[in-house]
């Protein structure tokens, strides 16, 4: 999720309009930006995904003017190229490629460079998936000699001094010992991209670090930008969206040559038409329009129509006519499409299986058990260590924690968790829970799951609750006998197997000291854990008449 | 209440007979068996006087010992002054019998009494005619009781199914364990989406690999590559290795995404279960949390009726006050995020995502219809309705002092 925090007065400068508060909290979130925080100087909006090019305040300002209808969709245009990028094949099995871009003409202030830092970062870390699909260079071209050369070299070949450093540093080095070198050396290997000028001056080492030769600063006139990756089209989209925003600065974009065997003048602001039938548009949204409003309606989502839809350079976004119709929703205003339930006619029908678990609840409830409801995640401990056992579980490989590290595989571990957490409240405690447990199985993924339900009273003995599941069974009009079991997790001799019909379907017993005391419980506990789901078919097909 | 037997009776007139039997031997010894004749019930006489060491028997001639000095006869008379010794010898003996008192005569005892319990005796025999009762201080409450309840999650779940059963509905259910195929591809989310990543999602390390559905691989391959049913696709190399991977599912929608290709429209099916995010915990954020599921495949449905099922459902569930804002899934498009309105923070709160499935999910499943779909977090709605401001004590800490005080009226 992508946060961006603008300077309102920045803000209202370049929507051309004093906001009140009311823009901010009910008309800008509605163009799709929900609104994050606000306070006396800064917003904060929630920027989607699919919108990267309202990650700048120039776009994102250019897309409020549009909304509010002070404005009409603007073409862009760059100046003839006359700086050229020379790709070297070395860069193929690397970072294979690259576009530009120089900015002439620019006026920088602190408050630009903050903007502009700010929506490098967060195009790196969304659209750019954190510098692996997209890294930005942006340099004071006044400081190297064009044309420019894009090659791979090994980690000790070449030496530069990087940003935020004051001396000399092999690649090698950046790597081990610069903040983002080691932030960022995942993303490389074996030989190493960089951009170098005419002279061999290092502008930078994608997707690391620039140098500090070609920094940004108040003091520069013109900008070079580099954006390197692994996906054209992103790349491609990535540059349209920083040159038209410098363009909306009104600076000019001055295109720039890239030869890597092929020729390709980058960027490229012709706009992409779309074939959009105004019908199926009105059908999925639910509205009635006409083309006069529909046209006008793709102004405020600033997109111009001339028979086509005409979709501008920088949206990445639009990959089907369900775009279009969902900007003209928006530029409709959802708040004025009037909710509608349709009259289709269909059955309701319910999942016997959870009606069953509401009915076996009910049943619980009245013989004074409270329902509890602890986790699916757990962990080795709680489900193996503390319960004596060793059983096979389904385990999570990145889980960020040990707690929530496997899934259970038994809800007793759960219930005698809540006995732990809960030795402050009057006893006596009675509980149950109904839940899916996980184990392995001979599945499509290879895992299984049941149902089952766990009911434990503390301090409890075996008699008691052995009452309880007669009474339960009973009145599920199901005959069961039990077994006498051997379970480390039970006192010896105080422990059964619960069968029907000759299927086992749980246990029953009074939980083992050594369980407890693993667990910090004081008091006896006896429960017994059933398969929801066993009993549920023995059900059907013992009642069947 | 004790009475005498006839023997009692008899006894207390003519004294006991092993006192008969001593006065006679007192004046002088005497030959058994002229005493015999002299004395009725001779056996019982010889056997408690000879207990009682009242006599001593030489060669047939018994002679006088001491005077008895028990008060059997003295407690006949007033029997039920006896102590309890004397009253279970004298049962013993068979002369006294317990009496079986009527319940009327049981009730005597309450005439004109004050009462504090009533009874059945008062309540049968119509003595609360003539009763009082001592009066309560009414606003003293008993010892604090607890009935069973469940837990409070459980009944918004059962709240939300009844609404989307009223609504003609259909319930189906899925697995917590999910290929990534399933949960992201058939969702047409990008291999490369954010959401995919380590931090968010949990991988399974065993199982770690998932079968795939062969009819549905290479079309939905085909869809990210190059796109089709009139979409550019997302234009990049898709994996079928990285399909495979076996997860905890992120979404339901991985539910409703198994569905589609056996549906026949028009159809309304909801959903209800677990899903995960790799969050560690805090006082909002749990690991898993459950989600609100529903989807509407038919020919006739649009956006605007998406929002007319979102506003009914919330209304439902008691919300006046909905609105609706623009927003992003990458399987959804026209995409729709509801927020209801809390009086209580004078604030929106967004509670979910919809939308209507983008042709490049439904059309490889082969539904050529729109799909309507939402799913719903269930938590922070019952988080602001109950006032519960840390999600951990009702589901991992289940703290029973908050929920044996749940509401189940909801």
């Amino acid at each position: 999720m992508a946060i961006v925090t603008f300077k309102k007065s920045e803000l209202e400068q370049l929507i051309g309009m004093k906001l009140d508060s009311r823009y901010y909290k009910e008309i800008i979130p509605m163009m799709g930006a929900p609104l994050e925080s606000m306070t006396n100087d800064e917003v904060s909006f929630e920027i989607f995904p699919n919108r990267p090019d309202m990650l700048s305040i120039e776009g994102f300002t250019r897309n409020v003017r549009y909304f509010l209808g002070l404005e009409d969709p603007k073409r862009y245009t760059s100046t003839p190229y006359k700086i050229s990028v020379f790709v070297d094949k070395s860069v193929k099995n690397t970072r294979p490629f690259i576009v530009s871009a120089v900015i002439r003409n620019v006026d920088i202030d602190e408050d630009f460079l903050l903007d502009l830092m700010q929506f490098q970062e967060k195009i790196h870390e969304t659209f750019g998936r954190k510098r692996k699909k997209i890294a930005i260079g942006i340099h004071d071209l006044d400081m190297v000699k064009p044309p420019f050369y894009y090659k791979a070299v090994g980690g000790n070949e070449v030496k530069f001094v990087p940003l935020d450093m004051d001396k000399e540093m092999t690649l090698e080095n950046i790597l081990e010992k610069h903040p983002k070198g080691i932030k960022y050396k995942h993303l490389v290997s074996d030989k190493y991209p960089i951009l170098v000028d005419s002279e061999n001056n290092v502008l930078s080492f994608p997707p690391i670090i620039n140098g500090e030769l070609t920094r940004v600063t108040e003091n520069t006139k013109n900008l070079f930008i580099d954006i390197t990756g692994t996906h054209l089209d992103s790349l491609k989209k990535a540059l349209n969206i920083i040159t038209t925003s410098m363009a909306d600065r009104g600076f000019i974009v001055e295109s720039v040559r890239i030869v890597d065997g092929n020729e390709c003048i980058t960027p490229d602001f012709k706009e992409r038409t779309m074939n959009v039938d105004l019908n199926y548009i009105k059908k999925i949204i639910g509205i009635n329009i006409s083309v006069e409003k529909f046209v006008q309606l793709l102004k405020r989502a600033g997109l111009d129509y001339n028979g086509h839809v005409l979709i501008p350079p920088y949206r990445t976004d639009i990959m089907h006519q369900i775009d279009i119709a969902e900007d003209v929703a928006i530029a409709y205003g959802y708040e004025n499409i009037e909710p509608e339930l349709p009259g289709i006619f269909t059955r309701g029908t319910s999942l016997r299986e959870n009606d069953f678990k509401t009915a076996v609840a009910s049943l619980m409830n009245g013989m004074m058990f409270q329902e509890v409801r602890t986790m699916i995640l757990s962990s080795q401990n709680d489900q193996n260590e503390k319960m004596n056992t060793n059983n096979n579980l389904v385990e999570i490989l990145n889980a960020k924690s040990d707690e929530f590290s496997v899934c259970r595989r038994d809800l007793m571990p759960g219930i005698l968790n809540v006995f732990s957490q809960n030795k402050h409240v009057d006893y006596p405690q009675s509980i149950f829970e109904m839940g899916k447990i996980v184990f392995l199985g001979p599945t499509e993924t290879g895992a299984d799951e049941t149902n089952m339900i766990c009911a434990a009273s503390s301090p409890g003995n075996y008699s008691n609750i052995s009452s309880v599941l007669k009474e339960l069974l009973s009145s599920l009009k199901l005959k069961f006998k039990i077994i006498e079991r051997n379970d480390v997790r039970f006192i010896s001799g105080r422990a059964g197997t619960v069968v029907i019909d000759g299927d086992e379907i749980g246990v029953i017993g009074e939980v083992h000291p050594s369980v407890l005391n693993k667990w910090k419980v004081e008091k006896p506990v006896a429960l017994f854990e059933l398969d929801m789901r066993k009993i549920f078919l023995k059900m059907k097909t013992l009642h069947k008449s | 209440m004790y009475t005498l037997t006839e023997e009692g009776k008899k006894y207390l007139e003519n004294g006991l007979p092993e006192q008969v039997l001593a006065s006679i031997v007192k004046e002088g010894p005497m030959n058994i068996r002229e005493l015999r004749n002299k004395i009725e019930n001779f056996s019982i006489a010889l056997a408690w006087a000879k207990k009682k060491g009242l006599i001593k028997i030489e060669n047939s001639i018994v002679k006088f010992e001491k005077d008895d000095e028990q008060k059997e006869l003295t407690y006949l008379k007033n029997i039920n002054n006896a102590p309890e010794e004397m009253i279970k010898l004298l049962l013993k003996r068979n002369l006294i019998k317990q009496e079986k008192e009527g319940i009327f005569e049981r009730a005597e005892k309450y005439r004109g009494k004050v009462i504090d319990n009533l009874n059945e005796e008062i309540i049968k025999t119509g003595i609360w005619k003539d009763v009082s009762f001592r009066r309560y201080n009414v606003s003293v409450i008993g010892k604090k009781i607890y009935a069973g309840k469940r837990h409070i999650i459980n009944l918004y779940i059962e709240k939300a199914r009844k609404i989307f059963l009223e609504m003609g509905f259909k319930e189906i259910d899925g697995t917590l364990v999910e290929s990534s195929f399933w949960n992201f591809d058939a969702l047409f989310q990008p291999q490369d989406h954010p959401a995919r990543d380590m931090a968010d999602t949990f991988f399974l390390k065993d199982p770690s690999e998932a079968t795939l559905p062969k009819e549905f691989i290479n079309k939905v391959k085909d869809v990210h590559e190059h796109g089709g049913y009139g979409s550019t696709g997302w234009r990049y190399k898709w994996k079928e290795c990285i399909a495979k991977k076996v997860i905890m599912r992120t979404h339901t929608t991985a539910v409703s995404a198994r569905y589609l290709p056996k549906s026949s429209p028009p159809e309304k099916i909801f959903s209800i279960g677990k899903v995960f995010r790799n969050e560690t915990i805090d006082y909002k954020h749990l690991p898993e949390f459950t989600q609100i599921e529903g989807i509407v495949i038919s020919k006739d449905v649009n956006f605007r009726n998406l929002l007319g099922y979102l506003k009914e459902f919330y209304k439902r569930m008691g919300f006046e006050r909905i609105r609706f804002r623009p927003g992003y899934f990458p399987y959804t498009e026209v995409s729709v995020e509801p927020e209801v309105y809390f009086k209580d923070r004078d604030e929106w709160i967004e509670l979910g995502g919809a939308g209507i499935f983008r042709p490049e999910v439904t059309r490889p499943l082969g539904v050529n219809v729109p799909v309507l779909a939402w799913g719903l977090g269930l938590e922070r709605l019952v988080m602001l309705k109950t006032g519960l401001n840390d999600i951990r004590n009702f589901y991992y800490k289940n703290d029973l002092n908050i929920l044996r005080e749940m509401p189940v009226w909801l």
